[in-house]
């Protein structure tokens, strides 16, 4: 334990938090989906993604398939591709250790670890994920074990809390002109695709704002 | 459906996006115009991410809560086959 992970854990959180109430809402989801309490704890163990995995959920309650629900998955965690690019020369060791090392990116421990020079605190990254996966598993298995007894995920206003948490982080990026111009655009590129791309493309593609770095 | 299939379809392929950046390029100096294109990166992710779970629900533009993702009705036809 270094002073980048400690420093990471406080970081992460208060996404920890917003992560519990999340993942208990996608353990109840889970179960009305169709999904034993088992196989709900093992995909918040496995996949660790909320997006995807609501996306999952969103497809299967919609009547969709096996095909059209992996790939809505693959679809939202697109974005995680350009991040992983960005973060991998900051990864030492072999191939398959600095893979390892990539599976611990989520969007709140990404931006954190984030140093701003181009390069990343792979500790800190580490230590802000460490809560959140926690978290994300016990919401789960708490979700899915008690059921909607528990609670209507419906009537908790969970749908504003991550927009909320992203535009806190969002704020802390905006320190010079060029990155709120990089940030408008970002925002335009993917409301602009919303209506014409599957979900997840959107940001994908708004990631591409950040080619404005190359400029003079 | 075999959803545990899915479930290990859905993480394989979530572990593979994970990777294939520090597979692919890790461990190595990157020129600095690389650099100047990651400091930038984070605006425009968190931006994206704002405006899409703010606003967009599926493949529709709206402002308030998305709709509550509700079971499939009784009997639908077809479903299975999409």
């Amino acid at each position: 334990m270094n002073e980048s992970f400690r420093r990471g854990v406080r970081l992460g959180l208060p996404y920890a938090a917003a992560g519990f109430l999340l993942s208990l809402s996608f353990g109840v989801l889970a179960r009305e989906a169709g999904f034993t309490a088992v196989q709900a704890i093992v995909t918040s163990a496995i996949v660790f993604a909320g997006s995807a995995q609501f996306a999952i959920l969103t497809i299967l309650l919609g009547g969709g398939g096996l095909v059209p629900a992996v790939a809505a998955a693959g679809l939202m965690n697109a974005r995680f591709l350009a991040m992983g690019i960005a973060l991998a020369p900051s990864l030492p060791g072999r191939p398959l250790t600095r893979a390892a090392q990539g599976q611990t990116v989520v969007d709140a421990s990404w931006v954190h670890a984030n140093r701003r020079d181009g390069t990343f605190d792979r500790w800190l990254l580490f230590g802000s994920t460490a809560p959140q996966y926690a978290t994300w598993f016990v919401g789960t298995a708490v979700g899915a074990l008690a059921g909607d007894s528990l609670f209507d995920p419906e009537t908790f206003g969970l749908d504003a809390i991550f927009p909320a948490f992203f535009f806190v982080l969002l704020i802390g990026e905006l320190k010079d002109p060029r990155t709120r111009i990089v940030a408008l655009i970002g925002a335009a590129v993917a409301l602009a695709l919303v209506p014409f791309t599957p979900p997840g493309i959107p940001v994908l593609a708004a990631s591409a704002a950040a080619l404005i770095g190359l400029a003079r | 459906m075999n959803l545990w299939l899915l479930i290990v379809l859905v993480a394989v392929l979530t572990f593979a996006i994970k990777a294939a950046g520090p597979i692919a390029l890790g461990g190595r100096e990157l020129p600095p115009s690389f650099s100047s294109i990651v400091t930038y990166m984070p605006a425009a992710v968190l931006a994206a991410l704002v405006v899409t779970a703010a606003l967009a629900n599926g493949q529709e533009l709206s402002v308030g809560p998305a709709p509550p993702v509700s079971p499939p009705p009784a009997s639908s036809p077809g479903a299975e086959d999409r």
